[in-house]
């Protein structure tokens, strides 16, 4: 066991390595002379050569390319991203202020979603072909096509506009959860729906099914007590993977509501030209996804040892 | 020899299949109208202030929007923008993509193992994030152009290309019609042409369907957020980023392009889903 979780922590050196170079890259790839977008993004101002200097001095841009990386690194690993371009902050700050949001809308997103697709999919795999699988596979057909900024602003018109029942935008109370979490939850659960109805439909035309029906269990037993284990080993692991979505899974909605979260953290940072800060987002989400996919891996190899050896 | 797949028999199962037909309807749909937007439509660029945010009527059947323009005119040419831009960058993508998977696939050993890794390092970064920070950057150092968006979503698109190919190109070069070929004295790139791209194309024209409405989806995200393809160029994501201002006025502004942009997308799903269970009969055969 030991030595697989070895194995594993040796193959994401590389991958971590190159998120690293991607993002530090990220700030080095447009032309020109960063200390000078430095100065103008800050105080907004011509840029003179004294200050274009002081800046270099001050963020070590005068050093070679690799030791600025290197620097850069080993100072990211230990969450400290710099200071940002446009406020007097440190990134990481401006980061966590806004996690806690990001983290509301995510969790709630995330437990009304996966309910959701174990019964659809449960109901859509038992009965598949009949009349309720083709509602849930056109459901979650729509799920996935249906824009969720668009899907978002038409639940605003209803409820806020002509209904006048809840908020339009902004975070607060439940009440301002609710349309956002709506919005999230419609393309969130389609694609688990799915996922949910194949391992389930997989599991059902294993033989240790013919076999419980053989015996003369009745359905209910097969399908929720034998079937259902088993599918339930991919489905857990898929859904614990969306948790790498929490960082900025859901940019396009909190956008849409003006929630305050990473995905709208990105998108101002953007427009105020702040890229030491979306640098990061890049950077922390990219880690973020390798790190989930590693537990998951490991779990899963300690729930089924026939893994560890399958390697 | 090339495009072996398209036998008749592939064909009729093709129709025979209704994802495939309504798919393929919706897409058909959306491209006639692109294609004819001059026949059919007014100038999307006219503005008329006398004729701001008028509701849906008979001489404006989509309204109009917060300048005057006709929305239907707006939404019709936004269709040539998203699938003219979204073809761009599948193309590329695709080609990319397949070159780089089938030379890391063929060739193996230490190129496989670099590109290998340098999948997975694009797969790990979620694409959006990529993508807004890859515009952001492109607009200061290029200033804003359509091919901002064009170059940040091949940046990350290519990678789903090359994993497939890879993928694919693996299992076919230990295959005994391969290796005949190879004992015959056959130059790679014969090889590569003549029998490996031809029997891999099932599978990445599956993806290059799919493939396309996350372009889409993408191309409008992007346009949404102010980021995309810029005004007065009529792009659907533009569009609706305008109308969530005019949301309690005029909600046609937001309500015409996002249909349109969940109808395309829903088409290029429906096509893929068939064209996949067509062809996945076809590829049991292996």
């Amino acid at each position: 066991m030991l030595k697989y979780i070895a194995r594993r922590l040796l193959q994401i050196v590389p991958t971590l390595l190159g998120i690293s170079i991607i993002s530090f890259s990220l700030l080095y790839i447009f032309p020109g002379d960063p200390a000078e977008f430095i100065v103008e993004a800050r105080y907004a101002v011509e840029p003179t050569q004294e200050m274009v200097e002081k800046i270099r001095m001050e963020m070590g841009l005068d050093r070679p390319l690799i030791v600025q990386y290197l620097d850069w690194l080993s100072k990211a690993v230990r969450g400290d991203f710099g200071k940002s371009w446009t406020e007097d902050k440190p990134v990481m700050d401006l980061i966590l202020q806004r996690l806690p949001a990001s983290a509301e809308l995510f969790f709630t997103t995330f437990a009304i979603s996966i309910a959701f697709a174990m019964l659809l999919g449960i109901i859509s795999a038992i009965y598949k072909d009949r009349a309720v699988d083709h509602f849930c596979r056109i459901f979650s057909l729509l799920g996935i096509s249906i824009p969720s900024f668009w899907l978002g602003l038409i639940l605003i018109w209803i409820f806020s506009v002509q209904l006048r029942l809840l908020p339009a935008f902004g975070y607060g109370g439940i009440e301002h959860l609710i349309l956002p979490v709506l919005t999230w939850s419609f393309s969130f659960m389609a694609i688990k729906t799915r996922f949910v109805r194949a391992s389930l439909l997989e599991a059902l035309s294993q033989d240790y099914v013919i076999t419980a029906r053989a015996k003369g269990l009745p359905e209910r037993i097969v399908v929720l007590r034998h079937a259902l284990r088993n599918a339930l080993i991919p489905i857990v692991t898929y859904f614990s993977l969306s948790i790498s979505h929490l960082i900025v899974g859901s940019i396009m909605v909190e956008v849409v509501f003006s929630w305050p979260g990473l995905g709208s953290l990105l998108v101002e940072s953007v427009f105020k030209r702040d890229f030491p800060v979306v640098q990061a987002l890049v950077f922390i989400s990219g880690v973020l996804f390798v790190i989930v996919n590693l537990v998951v891996d490991v779990l899963y190899a300690v729930i089924d040892p026939r893994i560890r050896y399958g390697d | 020899m090339e495009f072996a797949f398209v036998s008749e028999a592939f064909k009729s199962r093709i129709f025979k299949n209704n994802l495939c037909i309504v798919g393929f309807g919706i897409i058909l749909f959306i491209a006639l109208l692109g294609l004819f937007a001059p026949i059919i439509a007014e100038d999307p660029y006219k503005t008329n202030l006398a004729e701001r945010l008028k509701p849906p009527s008979i001489v404006h059947p989509f309204g109009t929007d917060q300048l005057g323009r006709d929305l239907f005119s707006r939404v019709i040419y936004g269709a040539r923008t998203s699938l003219f831009v979204a073809m761009t960058i599948s193309l590329i993508s695709m080609t990319i993509g397949c070159f780089i998977g089938a030379v890391s696939g063929y060739f193996g050993g230490i190129i496989d193992d670099i590109i290998g890794r340098i999948i997975d390092v694009f797969l790990a970064i979620p694409e959006l994030v990529f993508n807004i920070a890859l515009v952001g950057i492109f607009c200061v150092a290029y200033g804003m152009s359509i091919w901002n968006v064009i170059l940040a979503v091949v940046i990350t698109n290519w990678v789903s290309y090359a994993r497939i190919t890879r993928s694919i190109v693996l299992s076919l070069k230990e295959k005994e019609f391969v290796l005949c070929a190879k004992a015959i004295g056959a130059k790679d790139s014969y090889i590569l042409l003549r029998h490996i791209i031809p029997n891999a194309i099932g599978p990445i024209i599956v993806l290059a369907t799919l493939n396309m409405g996350n372009v889409i989806m993408t191309i409008a995200s992007l346009g949404f957020l102010g980021l995309g393809i810029q005004p007065p160029t009529p792009e659907w994501g533009q569009i609706l980023n305008s109308g969530k201002n005019y949301i309690t006025t005029a909600p046609w502004i937001t309500f015409f392009p996002g249909l349109f942009i969940a109808l395309s997308v829903l088409g290029f799903n429906l096509l893929g889903e068939g064209l996949r269970d067509v062809l996945e009969k076809r590829t049991l055969k292996y």
